[in-house]
């Protein structure tokens, strides 16, 4: 393997700088017909350069380190100052120097391509009209599929039509005009609600200042064909380092994320949606996005019907109840707050998280008549990415990627 | 023991077997059956002898009419029944059926209407089960989640769609409490 060979030359190690091992470049190394995970290359060799220098740099440190701690305290007292000095002097530098060596730095070539390319999606590739057919797995346990055909006229402008599975055939999301509309056919009714374009255009500023100032990080690992478009792979970190990350497949062209997948802290993909075929188009059919296309059933509001609140407080000066605010795992900031009817008519809260990359959505819900003072304990369910408990009068239904001891935290600070 | 086709499927496969239109699990069953039963055996052997004489038969050509008149024909010969004919029909072939099987039918209706009338359904008696509450809960709250991630260019709407639908389908199960 070529990038194996490069470490062993012996400029390379002669020279232990990063430099040495950054030319590597991803696409000269990458495969001619794709494969799945095969194919994702890490480009951060220069990490790997560094952590071979700093192995053995280590080692050295710990053999000096276990030495010095054999030698008795009284023994270095006996040693005279000047000695000490004598001795630090040419090995402090070293030292420093070789921890300086040991930390992984970040590979700033590569991170400024995956930072163009996901601000590249979200300048150019969520303005691009197209249309195609969609593959959505979620796979974690049983594989659940649906496919979808998919026309998408810009920002706030999709429509998805349901191919399969047969629970879901036939099914139509849509949204535009700032709403957004669920024909169920199997229900005969459109769920209604609101889908605003100013959240969605704030939600891409915060995420391009997030880019900026770092507490988003992405790099690229790779490159792949989907749907006949070579794309670039980008992974994309919140603030919160090796937790749940997305990976974008990312048209270097148009912008345009051809596949989009979630994985878990360990690396295990969750869920996953892939174009399977797309056509660029000049601009999308306007009778496809009117509301007045979907078939002619009843409306339920059953969504949320305005934009998000942006305080906790103005949603409780809404409902009846004490609305909870949870303790989140750190990097979590609260990013709206919406008050809905829920399905027993009362009127449920929702708090949504964020981390910049992640979601959480809390639901808060009392209880119905009778059931006031019941307490269940969370149950959770990580495939779906969720649990559900009773406490103190409400129903909490968090919703959202989490380690199953977060949930729990998450869960004893509502109690 | 491995078990055969009945002489009734058997014979209600005959045909497609002879034309060698059965799909091959069926074909090998009929031929078991075949092996083991002469009177399906004998149905056979008649059968292949009527396609085979019936395929040396010398051809005819026949007038574009020949079907419509041949309808016409068979109408005067069986003329269409009237309704108290078919009733008088459908009457008989009650008669047959056997007795213990009305009754049966007649048992089960009846325990389905106590069921249905003596024992209220949730809806109808005070408010639902914690796992009828939990369900409508989540459920809603994924709906409501799809709706809540539309605006998200980090978030996979099709993918928030799924899986509310897939919690739809396990709701039935209990979840998994850790």
């Amino acid at each position: 393997m070529p990038v194996q060979r490069a470490y062993t030359t012996r400029a390379v190690w002669r020279s232990r700088s990063y430099e040495a091992c950054g030319p590597i470049s991803v696409a000269e190394h990458a495969p001619a017909i794709p494969t799945e995970p095969a194919k994702v290359q890490q480009k951060d060799s220069a990490h790997q350069c560094g952590s071979r220098t700093g192995g053995w740099a280590g080692g050295a440190v710990i053999l000096l380190s276990t030495l010095g701690a054999l030698i008795p305290g009284w023994a270095w007292g006996q040693v005279p100052k000047s000695v000490h000095r004598l001795l630090g002097a040419p090995v402090r530098p070293a030292i420093r120097r070789l921890v300086k060596q040991m930390k992984p730095r970040p590979n700033l070539q590569v991170d400024a391509e995956a930072r163009r390319l996901v601000l590249l999606y979200l300048r150019r590739g969520i303005r691009q009209p197209y249309t195609g057919e969609e593959i959505t797995r979620l796979l974690q346990g049983r594989v659940v599929e649906s496919r979808q055909t998919v026309t998408y006229g810009g920002p706030g402008r999709v429509r998805m039509e349901y191919i399969s599975p047969p629970s879901m055939k036939g099914e139509i999301l849509l949204v535009t005009g700032g709403r957004i509309y669920q024909y169920r056919p199997y229900r005969g009714e459109i769920l209604d609600g609101v889908a605003s374009y100013g959240e969605l255009a704030e939600r891409v500023k915060e995420i391009a200042e997030g880019l900026r100032s770092g507490r988003i990080s992405a790099r690229v690992v790779g490159d792949e064909l989907v749907a006949g478009i070579w794309t670039t792979i980008v992974e994309i970190h919140s603030v919160r380092g090796n937790e749940w990350f997305l990976r974008f497949w990312i048209d270097p062209k148009t912008g345009v994320r051809l596949r989009f997948m979630r994985l878990d802290a360990q690396g295990r993909a969750v869920a996953e949606t892939t174009f399977a075929s797309i056509t660029y188009l000049q601009a999308a059919d306007p009778h496809l996005f009117s509301p007045a296309s979907l078939p002619s059933v009843p409306h339920v509001p059953r969504l949320p019907n305005t934009p998000p609140l942006p305080t906790v407080e103005a949603a409780q000066a809404q409902v009846a109840y004490a609305i909870r605010v949870p303790v989140l795992p750190g990097g979590y900031h609260l990013s709206g707050v919406w008050v809905v009817p829920d399905p027993f008519g009362r009127k449920t809260t929702i708090l949504r998280f964020t981390d910049g990359v992640n979601n959480l959505a809390l639901f808060e819900t009392p209880l119905p008549p009778g059931r006031g003072r019941a307490t269940v304990a969370p149950r959770i369910r990580p495939r779906l990415g969720l649990a559900h408990w009773m406490a103190g009068g409400l129903a909490f239904t968090l919703i959202g990627h989490l380690e199953p001891v977060e949930y729990r935290q998450i869960a004893d600070s509502l109690r | 023991m491995k078990r055969t086709m009945n002489c009734q499927r058997t014979q209600s496969l005959l045909s497609e077997y002879v034309n060698n239109t059965l799909p091959g699990y069926d074909a090998i069953g009929v031929q078991e059956h075949l092996d083991v039963c002469n009177e399906c055996a004998r149905v056979y052997h008649e059968l292949r002898r009527t396609v085979d004489l019936l395929s040396r038969a010398p051809r005819y050509d026949v007038p574009d009419t020949f079907g419509a008149e041949l309808w016409d024909r068979l109408q005067k010969v069986c003329p269409r029944r009237s309704l108290w004919a078919r009733l008088g029909a459908f009457a008989t072939a009650v008669w047959y059926i056997p007795r213990w099987s009305l009754g049966l039918a007649g048992a089960v209706l009846c325990v389905l209407v106590a069921c249905y009338v003596g024992i209220p359904s949730a809806d109808h008696s005070g408010p639902p089960s914690d796992a009828g509450v939990e369900a409508a809960m989540v459920r809603d709250a994924f709906r409501q989640n799809v709706a809540i991630s539309a605006a998200d260019p980090f978030g996979d709407l099709a993918a928030a769609n799924l899986t509310a639908h897939a919690s739809n389908s396990e709701s039935d199960a209990r979840p998994s409490v850790e």
